[in-house]
C-alpha cells in the first residue's frame, strides 16, 4: 500500500515537473536568429569622431521623418473595415467602409481563378473620376452563372460605383456602393466602398499623389 | 451610350505621370527643408546642452536605424512608446493606428522593467511578436445575418466573420507580456483549459523576472489590434525617461 501510494506521488511529481517545462518552453524556445527583427549585420556603429556620429545621427532621423507624409493621407483598416483621411496629427474623415472579402472564385469551365482580397500597402491616388461607370470584368458574368458578353457595350453599369471613384491603381478603387447596409463588412471583390456622403467628403480632400496606406 | 469615366476592378495599370512626380519632388524638398527645421529644435543624445552622451546616441542610432530597416518592409510594425503612452502600428514609418495606454500609477514600477527586459541592456531594442493569446471573444454580426451576406456576396459565412476580442495577450518571449482587455463578456473561442496553461504559463514567468503590462482599449480598436498583430511582427519598445 505505502509503495503504491509513493509511486503515484512520484507520477504525479513526474508529471507535474513535465507540464512545467512544456508551459514554459512552448512558447519561449526561440533561436537567436528568429528572435532578431533586424539583423545587427545590417546595422552600422557610430563614428568614433563626435561631429560626424551627430551628423550621421540626424541624418537618419532625417531619413525617417521623410517617410511621414506631410499633408493629407488615407489610411484603410481592413481589419476592421475603417477607412480615416488623417494627417500626422489628427484624423479629418472617420468612416465605415467594405474591403475584400479573401473568398476564392474558379471558373470551372476554363479553371481561371480570382481571389478578392485588396491590396495591402502604400498606394496613391492615381486619378479621381466622377459619376464612373463600371466596366463589369469576366467574375462578374461567371458568378452569376453568365457567359461574358462580346459587345464591349453591353459590360457597362452606370449605376453600382456610386458618384465618385478614387483610383489606387491595379484597377483598385475607392468607389460608393448601391449596398450601404453592408459597409462595416468584408463583402467586397477588392475594392474599398464607402457611404455616399462619406465618399464625397473624401473625393473634395484628397488630390492626385494623396499617398493611401492599407493594412 | 459613351460612359463618361469607366474602369474595371482587378485590370487596370499604374501610370506615371511627370506631373505627379514633379509634385512628389517638390514635396520631398519641402519636407527636407522641413526636416531640416525641425531637427534644430530636437535635442538629441545630450547635445543641446553642449553635453555628448556618447551611449545614448548609440542607442538612439541604432534604434532609427532598426526602424529605418523597419519601414522598408512591406507589412506593419508595433511599436510600444512607453514615453508617451502610445500604442502604434506603422506602416513604411507612418502611423496607420494608434492608441493611448494607460496604465495605473502603481503600474508605472512595471512599465520601466518591462522596458528593461525588452532592451536587455541595449542588445534587443526589436523583437518580434512570438505569442498571441485570445482568451475571450465575441461574434461581431449574427452568423444568421452573415449567412444571408454570404449568400448575395458567394462568400463563406466564416471569411466574413470578425470576433471582437474580450481579452487576449501578446508576448514577446523573456515573460514579456502585454495583456488587452476590452468592455465585453464573451467566451472562450477554443477551451477554458488552454486559457488556464496560459494564465500558468505567465505565473510561471513572474518569478524568473517575467513582466506583464495590463491595458484596457476600445472594442473597435482592439478588434484591429488583435487583427493586424501577428507572430513574428516586429515590435519596437519606447522606454519611458
Amino acid at each position: 500500500m505505502r509503495r503504491l501510494v509513493i509511486i503515484i506521488l512520484a507520477l504525479i511529481v513526474l508529471i507535474g515537473t513535465a507540464l512545467v517545462i512544456g508551459v514554459l518552453t512552448t512558447t519561449e524556445d526561440y533561436s537567436p536568429q528568429e528572435m532578431a527583427v533586424v539583423s545587427d549585420s545590417v546595422l552600422t556603429p557610430l563614428p568614433q569622431d563626435q561631429k560626424a556620429a551627430l551628423k550621421e545621427l540626424k541624418r537618419v532621423e532625417t531619413a525617417l521623418a521623410k517617410l511621414i507624409p506631410r499633408g493629407l493621407y488615407i489610411v484603410i483598416d481592413t481589419h476592421a473595415n475603417r477607412l480615416s483621411l488623417r494627417t500626422r496629427d489628427s484624423v479629418i474623415l472617420y468612416a465605415n467602409c467594405s474591403t475584400g472579402s479573401g473568398g476564392e472564385f474558379v471558373d470551372s469551365t476554363t479553371g481561371r481563378k480570382w481571389i478578392f482580397n485588396t491590396p495591402r500597402g502604400v498606394f496613391k491616388v492615381n486619378s479621381k473620376l466622377a459619376e464612373p461607370w463600371w466596366r463589369k470584368p469576366d467574375w462578374a458574368y461567371l458568378e452569376e452563372g453568365e457567359k461574358p458578353p462580346k459587345d464591349e457595350r453591353e459590360r457597362y453599369d452606370p449605376e453600382m460605383m456610386g458618384d465618385y471613384a478614387i483610383d489606387f491603381g491595379d484597377g483598385y478603387f475607392i468607389h460608393g456602393t448601391i449596398y450601404e447596409r453592408l459597409l462595416g463588412v468584408s463583402v467586397t471583390h477588392g475594392c474599398v466602398r464607402l457611404g455616399s456622403e462619406d465618399l464625397e467628403k473624401l473625393n473634395k480632400q484628397v488630390k492626385i499623389g494623396t499617398p493611401i496606406y492599407i493594412f | 451610350m459613351v460612359p463618361r469615366s469607366t474602369f474595371s476592378e482587378g485590370a487596370g495599370r499604374r501610370t506615371a505621370r511627370p506631373g505627379v512626380v514633379l509634385a512628389l519632388g517638390t514635396v520631398m524638398c519641402v519636407s527636407f527643408l522641413s526636416c531640416r527645421h525641425q531637427e534644430a529644435e530636437s535635442p538629441s543624445s545630450g547635445s543641446a546642452d553642449g553635453k555628448w552622451n556618447r551611449s545614448a546616441a548609440e542607442i538612439e542610432y541604432r534604434f532609427a536605424q532598426i526602424e529605418m530597416q523597419l519601414a522598408q518592409k512591406a507589412s506593419p510594425y508595433l511599436v510600444l512608446d512607453l514615453n508617451r503612452g502610445q500604442l502604434l502600428l506603422k506602416l513604411k514609418g507612418t502611423i496607420v493606428w494608434n492608441y493611448p495606454m494607460e496604465f495605473a500609477a502603481t503600474d508605472k514600477q512595471e512599465v520601466r522593467k518591462f522596458a528593461e527586459r525588452f532592451r536587455d541592456d541595449g542588445k534587443s531594442l526589436a523583437r518580434p511578436i512570438i505569442g498571441k493569446h485570445l482568451f475571450a471573444a465575441k461574434d461581431k454580426t449574427p452568423d444568421s445575418i452573415l449567412a444571408i451576406v454570404g449568400k448575395v456576396v458567394r462568400v463563406a459565412p466564416e471569411l466574413l466573420q470578425r470576433e471582437l476580442p474580450e481579452h487576449f495577450l501578446l508576448s514577446w518571449g523573456d515573460g514579456l507580456v502585454l495583456e488587452i482587455h476590452t468592455d465585453i463578456t464573451g467566451a472562450p473561442p477554443i477551451s477554458k483549459f488552454q486559457n488556464a496553461m496560459a494564465e500558468v504559463r505567465k505565473a510561471l514567468q513572474r518569478p524568473f523576472g517575467g513582466v506583464s503590462l495590463v491595458i484596457k482599449v476600445d472594442l473597435e480598436k482592439a478588434l484591429t489590434l488583435y487583427r493586424a498583430t501577428r507572430q513574428g511582427m516586429p515590435t519596437l519598445v519606447i522606454p519611458p525617461t
